[in-house]
């Protein structure tokens, strides 16, 4: 189930959050426990049953693991639960990419597979990967089968993150002053899910529709054309992935949980490293944590250190896609993050300006890499950037041309100077956005103030952002 | 407490004016999803092309109608005041640009499903959607409106795009005292279209000769027997009451040109027979062919493409159809059958272009 939806914010939202709050308020903690864990398994399987089966048996295995590791030999368990979990992985994510590498270097002729991938399978395996490492370090509580299935099927973070751990949620779980409802968190909860939703469905959507537009057929864009294509990814999956994670926060808010911070800004960053503190965060934590630091982190020399850093970019840009083109972003990545810590002294003394426009545009470039279908393609754009010609296409100004803004325009009577200013929608859109993006304090920093105004305000926008949500589109990170 | 009044007084909020929303929408109701037209309120109904998916269905099920017109977009430029005065009747039409037979069909069978008072259908069959699958559909319809789930009505209750357009737009006529659109001009497109041989044969891109002909296999066979049954032959049987008119909508010679260049036109020939003799079988069927109307498919200052003719040629096969005339028969359809075939298979396609680049040749020394 999208969180863009009528029925999840017209139907299951309220009623997930009404029964929860009422079977606690008539003490029947551990059904409300079981209704929760069971409204977010129809959350997940909302779109294909069959999902159900692999996230299931995906709890029950990992939490048998961990109960079996106290009594026998942890380190037998632990390596059954990595395999089971890897295993997983591999079948249902990089099977047929493994497949389609062993045809192309050995010549043969395996048939593909076609597997469909469970959504979310990532997140929910790399959270249990690390309720299993943790369990066999011994950092782990008693939790009971029902208190471990709430807390990886958590329908705000179980499809796309963020990476929550177990001592973040399951406390929070337990935690008898979390059960009864918190009018002020529901209050900042609601502000914070309505600013995601209006980020996502007519942010992030008005860009993507470029970017499937100029990235369905490259060949046709000029360089101008190209430039908008790029840029309006880079903003897409900005504005896509902050519009979940700020929607997980307000649901998890809602329910009095809350969760880790996924997103902090990650375009006001000056360096690379920079940036992977604050994009994706919790992935970055769980990387550092459980294969950066095993590995030895930078303890083990410079040469170690660098080939660490490498390692855990490479496994970034796989756990994002299975994909040649996802390896290498993660490779540029880490490339550029070795770079950094390289030439750091160097970098530093550069101003701050150019600092933020080479890291910009690092990202910008390897945005294409990871939205780019095949290597074949990010050559092709290239080729278009450079030689595609200055003109720009009627496209992109219609796309940026929503309904209500012609609305607006109409009802100002300023449409016949709009009209005269070539892509002014465009250019007020990216204007806007750009403002917001490297000015405006993230979700956690922001003041929620329970206000008339913003009272008013959220009703408003939480019905503009309803009004748009015929002809849904997902989120990217679904994917990963 | 100031959080409890801050929540509730937001949900509340935003409830009154989904609430309000939800009522406006359903009095107004631009697409008739819940009733026909008020009266004494005008209504606009707007544009063609996409927008057509959304007004037809409740013009189907909610007008007060005995005849309707479909078809897909050559239908468009048909005016349902011809037909009401030919046939003293209250026509509306409804067409599906660039629909299928299928999506065409399953329109018919919910109209007639909706309205016991249907005596009559006008529907131009496309001979170039025979050889489709007979379950093809051009694009999502937008099927909230054309069920009777309740629930995914959110989808227009609370939808910009329908407040934006269509509804705001009945305002607007509302607000002027304008008169509503009619069914001579509601999908009309022919106003904004140039006819013009230069004009159909620029978007005409002429396919490479193929290698071979498109073989008459037992499963394209079955395809084609399986789209007629489905798409056109079983409304007609499971409605005895109404009279068909049904038409194979005639095109240019680009198009004959077309299959013959990928090899499909005996295909096509074969799936056109399979048509007519399935179709001859129901007494409530009258069934027209055009596609030996020479004059008119040679004749591409008719056309604004390889299908698309002149509105003149629209109120041309109404009165046609209205006489009798091109009506198929049992005693007359192979004879039919056998002079397109002859003709199409026989023709010097090269002609259309050649006596083209001579016209363009002539008007350049002419130029000079």
């Amino acid at each position: 189930m999208l969180f863009n939806s009528y029925i999840f914010i017209l139907f299951f939202l309220p009623v997930t959050l009404i029964g929860y709050f009422a079977l606690n308020r008539f003490n029947k903690n551990t059904l409300a426990k079981a209704f929760l864990l069971g409204m977010s398994l129809w959350f997940y399987g909302y779109f294909n049953y069959t999902y159900l089966l692999v996230i299931i048996s995906s709890i029950a295995v990992n939490y048998t693991v961990v109960h079996k590791m106290k009594n026998g030999n942890k380190r037998v368990w632990l390596m059954l639960g990595l395999l089971f979990d890897i295993g997983m992985l591999f079948y249902f994510k990089y099977f047929d990419f493994f497949l389609s590498n062993v045809n192309a270097v050995f010549h043969l002729n395996f048939n593909m597979r076609n597997i469909l991938l469970p959504l979310g399978i990532s997140f929910f395996t790399f959270q249990q990967i690390s309720y299993v490492v943790d369990a066999y370090r011994g950092e782990t509580d008693k939790e009971t089968f029902l208190d471990y299935a709430v807390f990886v099927t958590f329908f705000p973070q179980l499809i796309a993150g963020p990476i929550v751990t177990h001592d973040e949620l399951i406390p929070q779980i337990r935690d008898r002053k979390n059960q009864n409802p918190d009018y002020e968190n529901l209050s900042k909860g609601l502000m914070i899910f309505t600013a995601g939703l209006f980020k996502k469905v007519i942010v992030a959507d008005t860009f993507g529709a470029i970017a499937d537009w100029g990235f369905g057929d490259i060949a046709v864009l000029s360089s101008i054309d190209a430039l908008v294509v790029m840029f309006s990814y880079t903003m897409q999956i900005y504005f896509d992935f902050s519009a979940y994670s700020d929607m997980a926060i307000g649901i998890g808010k809602m329910f009095n949980f809350k969760l880790p911070l996924n997103f902090n800004s990650p375009y006001k960053s000056y360096s690379i490293i920079e940036f992977w503190q604050r994009w994706h965060m919790t992935l970055t934590r769980f990387l550092r944590k459980y294969i950066y630091f095993p590995l030895g982190g930078s303890k083990k020399g410079t040469i170690r250190t660098y080939l660490n850093v490498m390692t855990v970019f490479l496994v970034s840009g796989l756990w994002h896609g299975a994909a040649w083109t996802f390896v290498l972003w993660g490779a540029l990545h880490g490339v550029a993050n070795c770079l950094n810590r390289i030439f750091k002294e160097q970098y530093e003394r550069l101003h701050k300006a150019f600092q933020w426009l080479l890291t910009f545009i690092f990202i910008n470039g390897t945005w294409l890499i990871f939205r780019a279908e095949s290597l074949g393609d990010i050559k092709l754009m290239l080729k278009r950037l450079l030689l595609g010609g200055f003109s720009m296409s009627a496209s992109i100004g219609t796309a940026f041309k929503l309904d209500e803004f012609s609305f607006i325009e109409d009802v100002l009577h300023i449409s016949q100077y709009t009209g005269r200013i070539r892509g002014f929608n465009m250019l007020m859109f990216y204007f806007v956005t750009f403002l917001v993006v490297l000015n405006c304090k993230n979700v956690q920093e922001r003041k929620y103030n329970l206000t008339p105004l913003n009272a008013v305000m959220t009703a408003v926008v939480l019905v503009w952002c309803i009004c748009s949500l015929s002809g849904v589109a997902t989120f990217l990170y679904f994917n990963f | 407490m100031k959080g409890k009044r801050w929540f509730f007084g937001t949900i509340s909020i935003t409830l009154v004016i989904l609430v309000v929303m939800a009522a406006i929408m359903i009095d107004i109701d631009p697409y008739f999803h819940y009733h026909g037209p008020v009266e004494g309120r005008p209504y606009a109904m707007y544009g063609s092309g996409s927008y057509e998916k959304y007004y037809n269905d409740g013009i189907g099920k909610h007008f007060k109608y005995d005849a309707m017109i479909t078809g897909s977009s050559v239908t468009e430029n048909f005016k349902a005041t011809q037909v009401e005065i030919l046939w003293q009747c209250t026509a509306v039409k409804t067409c599906f640009a660039g629909g299928t037979l299928k999506e065409v069909d399953e329109h018919i069978k919910r109209s007639l499903a909706a309205n016991d008072g249907v005596k009559m259908i006008i529907r131009g069959i496309d001979e170039n959607k025979l050889l489709e699958d007979k379950d093809a559909m051009p694009w999502e319809p937008p099927t909230y409106l054309y069920d009777n789930n309740p629930f995914n009505d959110v989808n227009y209750l609370f939808n910009k795009d329908t407040w934006l357009t269509p509804l705001r737009r009945n305002f607007q006529m509302m607000k002027y005292d304008y008169i509503s659109t009619n069914f001579d001009q509601y999908s009309n497109w022919s106003m904004s279209a140039t006819f013009s041989k230069e004009r159909t044969l620029n978007n005409y891109a002429r396919p490479e000769k193929a290698a071979q002909k498109t073989e008459l296999t037992p499963e394209l066979l079955t395809q084609i027997q399986g789209n007629i049954e489905q798409n056109v032959a079983a409304t007609v049987r499971d409605n005895p009451d109404v009279t068909f008119y049904y038409f194979l909508t005639p095109s240019s010679i680009c198009q004959w040109d077309e299959w013959n260049q990928t090899g499909v036109l005996e295909c096509q020939l074969v799936a056109e027979r399979m048509l007519i003799e399935e179709l001859l079988k129901y007494e409530n069927v009258r069934l027209f062919g055009y596609s030996d109307r020479f004059d008119i498919i040679t004749n591409l200052d008719n056309y604004m493409d390889v299908e698309h003719f002149s509105d003149e040629i629209n109120d041309l096969l109404i009165g046609l159809m209205y006489a009798g005339e091109g009506r198929l028969t049992k005693d007359n359809y192979m004879e039919y059958i056998n002079k397109i075939s002859l003709y199409y298979m026989n023709y010097d396609y090269e002609s259309i272009f050649t006596e083209s680049r001579q016209n363009k040749a002539v008007e350049q020394v002419e130029g000079d």
